[in-house]
C-alpha cells in the first residue's frame, strides 16, 4: 500500500511538472500551411494564400484562434472568419490595444455595451469622408489617458 | 483431524518437557534472559494475532513509521501534489474567463477589432455624448 501511495505521488509530481513546462514553443517557426490539419485549415482558410508568409508569432496567434474557434457559436464563428484577414495584418501594438479595450468593453454593463454597439452602427453608416474628418480631428489617442 | 491435533499437542508437550529438563541445567542468568525473550515474543505474537482493532493499529503504526522515515520525500511529494491539484482546480474555474479573453472571442465580438482602434469612432462618441 505504501508503494502504491508512493507511485501515485511520483506520478502526480511528474504530471505537475509536465504541465508547468509544456507549451513553450515560442521559438519554433510554426507549421506551414501544408502541415496544418484539416480543422485548422478550415478555420484559417481566409489566410490560406498568405499563411506561409506570416511570421512565426503571427502563425502562433492564428493557431490559438483556430484552437478556440470550435468553442464558439456559429454567429461568432462567422464573424471570426470575416475578420481574420484584417486581424492578421494588424501590428502587435494595434492588437494589444484592441485586446485591452475589448477587456474594458467586456467589463461594461450590458446597457452600456448595447449603447456602444449602437454608436458603432451609426458611425459605420456615416459617409467615409465624414469618418475621415473625424479621424483627423481626433488627436492620436494611443498612450493617452483614454487608454487607461 | 482430531487425532492429528492430539498428536501435535502431545509432541509439543514432549518438547516442552525436554526443554524444562534442560532449563534446570542452565545457568540462572541465561535462564532469565531466555524467559525475558520468551515473554517479548509472546507479547509480539499476541499483538499480531489480536482482533481487528489491534490489526488496524499495527497498519497505522507501519504507515506512520514509513512516513517518519521518509518525511522529506513525502513532504516534497505532498507539496507537489497540492500544487498540481490547485492548478487543476483553478484551471477549471478560470477556463471560461480565459477563453473569453482570447483573440478568437475578440474577433467574434459584436464590436469588431477596428472599433477599438478607430480614432474617428472615439471622436464620434465624444460628439454624440455632448449632444
Amino acid at each position: 500500500m505504501a508503494r502504491a501511495y508512493f507511485a501515485a505521488l511520483i506520478l502526480l509530481s511528474g504530471l505537475a511538472m509536465s504541465v508547468a513546462f509544456a507549451g513553450d514553443g515560442a521559438d519554433a517557426p510554426g507549421p506551414t500551411w501544408a502541415q496544418l490539419d484539416n480543422n485548422q485549415r478550415e478555420v484559417l482558410n481566409p489566410l490560406a494564400k498568405e499563411w506561409d508568409n506570416l511570421r512565426p508569432w503571427q502563425r502562433e496567434k492564428m493557431l490559438d484562434i483556430a484552437r478556440d474557434y470550435p468553442k464558439m457559436d456559429s454567429e461568432k464563428q462567422a464573424r471570426v472568419q470575416k475578420r481574420l484577414k484584417s486581424w492578421s495584418r494588424m501590428t502587435p501594438f494595434e492588437r494589444e490595444k484592441a485586446r485591452k479595450r475589448h477587456e474594458k468593453f467586456r467589463a461594461l454593463p450590458e446597457s452600456e455595451k448595447e449603447e456602444l454597439r449602437k454608436k458603432w452602427r451609426e458611425y459605420r453608416s456615416l459617409p467615409e469622408s465624414r469618418r475621415e474628418a473625424l479621424r483627423r480631428e481626433n488627436p492620436d489617442i494611443y498612450g493617452t489617458s483614454k487608454d487607461q | 483431524m482430531g487425532f492429528e491435533m492430539r498428536q501435535e499437542k502431545d509432541t509439543a508437550k514432549e518438547i516442552i518437557g525436554y526443554l524444562d529438563e534442560s532449563l534446570e541445567q542452565l545457568d540462572s542468568r541465561i535462564a532469565v534472559k531466555l524467559a525475558d525473550a520468551r515473554n517479548r515474543a509472546v507479547s509480539a505474537f499476541s499483538a499480531r494475532t489480536a482482533g481487528s482493532h489491534d490489526a488496524d493499529h499495527s497498519v497505522v503504526r507501519l504507515f506512520n513509521d514509513y512516513i517518519y522515515n521518509h518525511r522529506a520525500l513525502v513532504s516534497t511529494a505532498m507539496v507537489c501534489s497540492t500544487a498540481f491539484i490547485a492548478f487543476m482546480v483553478t484551471q477549471q474555474f478560470s477556463g471560461q474567463e480565459l477563453l473569453e479573453q482570447s483573440d478568437a472571442f475578440l474577433l467574434g465580438s459584436e464590436l469588431p477589432p477596428e472599433a477599438f482602434l478607430d480614432k474617428g469612432f472615439y471622436a464620434w462618441l465624444e460628439h454624440t455624448s455632448q449632444h
